[in-house]
C-alpha cells in the first residue's frame, strides 16, 4: 500500500523542518509539508491544505496527516470536507504529536507495516519516555 | 419583506469597514487570553472579501456571495480558528441559498440558524465554552423569534444585538475551554471572548446597515 505523509503546522519553517526531519530518517517517504498563510505570516489555509491533500492522494493509496495544534486540527478537518468523498477516503487525520507521530509513520511505512499499525504507533508515539535515568 | 444581495454587499461594506476600524481593540482584547492576532485576522480576512467584491464585474447572487465571496475566502486568508468556523458559517449559509438575488426573512433566519449549526459542529462547541457561539447562539433564537413574530429584519437584528452584545460581556464570567485560552484556566476569568465580541458585531451591522 502506498501511504504518504502530510505535515500541517501554523509556521511554514515548522511544517518544512519536520519534513526535512522525516525525509531523512524515512529515505524514499513522499511527504509534503503546508504550514503558514500566503503573506508569510502564522496560520493554516483550509483551502491550501485540502489541495495538497488531493495531489498526494492521486498518487497514494493513503494520506496521513499529522497537525501542530489548535486551529491546525480545525483547518485540516474544514480541509477534509472540502474533498470530494472518494478521495477524502483516502485522507486520514492523525491524532498524534506533529513531531514524534509523523516520524514514526515515516519510519513505519519504510518498514512496510501495515496501514492500522502505523496508524496505531504514530497516534502513541508521543507518549513514550524520552528521558531514560 | 426580503433581502436583496445588493443591501447583503452593503452590509458586507459596513462590516469590512467595522472590523478594519476594530482591528485593535478585537486584537487587545485577544492579547488578553488569545495570541493577541484575533482583531489583525479578520481585519486581513475580511480585505481578501473586499478585494474579490470590488473585482465583481456585475451583480452577485447569495449562494456566490456566501460560497465564493464570502466563505472560501475567509478560509483561505484568516489563520486562525476563526478562519474554518467562519468560513464553515457562511458555506452553510449558502447550502441554504440557490443562486438567487432576492432571499425572504424567514431565509435570512435559515441562514443564520445553518450557519450557527456549522459553527458548533465544527468547532465542537456548545454554550457556556466562552467562544463566539455564546453571542451567536441566544443571537440566531432572537433573530428567529421575531422574524417569526412579524417583526422587520432591521427589528429582528437590533433585537438580536442587545443579545449578542450582552452575552459577550458575560464571557467574562467564565473560563475558557476551548483554544489558547483555555490553557489558562481560571486565568481567563475577567476577559471578554474576542470571538463573542465580534460576533456581536456583525450582527449589529446588520441592525445598522439595514433600512
Amino acid at each position: 500500500m502506498k501511504i504518504a505523509l502530510l505535515v500541517v503546522s501554523h509556521s511554514k519553517k515548522l511544517a518544512e523542518g519536520v519534513k526535512e526531519l522525516v525525509s531523512q530518517m524515512a529515505n524514499g517517504v513522499t511527504i509534503e509539508a503546508i504550514g503558514g498563510m500566503e503573506d508569510g505570516s502564522l496560520g493554516t489555509d483550509s483551502v491550501a491544505i485540502s489541495e495538497m491533500m488531493g495531489v498526494l492522494a492521486l498518487e497514494n493509496e493513503m494520506v496521513l496527516t499529522f497537525m501542530d495544534l489548535g486551529s491546525g486540527v480545525i483547518s485540516s478537518q474544514m480541509a477534509l470536507d472540502l474533498l470530494e468523498e472518494n478521495v477524502r477516503s483516502k485522507v486520514k487525520l492523525v491524532d498524534a504529536s506533529l513531531i514524534e507521530g509523523a516520524f514514526t509513520a515515516g519510519v513505519l511505512i519504510c518498514a512496510g507495516m501495515p496501514l492500522e499499525e502505523i496508524i496505531r504507533q504514530a497516534e502513541n508515539a508521543g507518549k513514550s519516555k524520552k528521558i531514560y535515568a | 419583506m426580503s433581502l436583496h444581495s445588493k443591501q447583503m454587499v452593503k452590509i458586507l461594506y459596513a462590516l469590512i469597514d467595522t472590523y478594519g476600524e476594530n482591528k485593535e481593540y478585537l486584537s487587545d482584547l485577544d492579547n488578553k487570553i488569545g495570541d493577541g492576532d484575533h482583531g489583525i485576522n479578520l481585519a486581513r480576512g475580511y480585505g481578501a472579501i473586499r478585494g474579490k467584491l470590488q473585482s465583481a464585474t456585475e451583480d452577485i447572487d447569495f449562494n456566490k456571495l456566501f460560497k465564493t465571496i464570502c466563505g472560501m475566502t475567509l478560509l483561505s486568508t484568516v489563520g486562525g480558528a476563526s478562519g474554518p468556523l467562519l468560513g464553515t458559517f457562511y458555506l452553510e449559509a449558502a447550502k441554504k441559498c440557490e443562486p438567487v438575488f432576492e432571499i425572504s426573512d424567514e431565509k435570512v433566519v435559515e441562514c443564520f440558524e445553518a450557519g450557527l449549526a456549522g459553527v458548533m459542529s465544527r468547532g465542537k462547541a456548545v454554550v457556556g465554552e466562552k467562544t463566539m457561539v455564546d453571542a451567536m447562539f441566544p443571537a440566531v433564537e432572537v433573530l428567529k423569534d421575531k422574524v417569526a413574530a412579524g417583526s422587520s429584519l432591521k427589528e429582528a437584528f437590533t433585537a438580536a444585538t442587545l443579545v449578542a452584545y450582552a452575552a459577550a460581556v458575560k464571557t467574562a464570567d467564565y473560563a475558557a475551554q476551548k483554544g489558547r485560552a483555555s490553557y489558562l484556566g481560571d486565568r481567563s476569568i475577567g476577559h471578554q471572548d474576542p470571538g463573542a465580541v465580534s460576533t456581536s458585531m456583525l450582527f449589529d451591522v446588520f441592525a445598522r446597515t439595514l433600512e
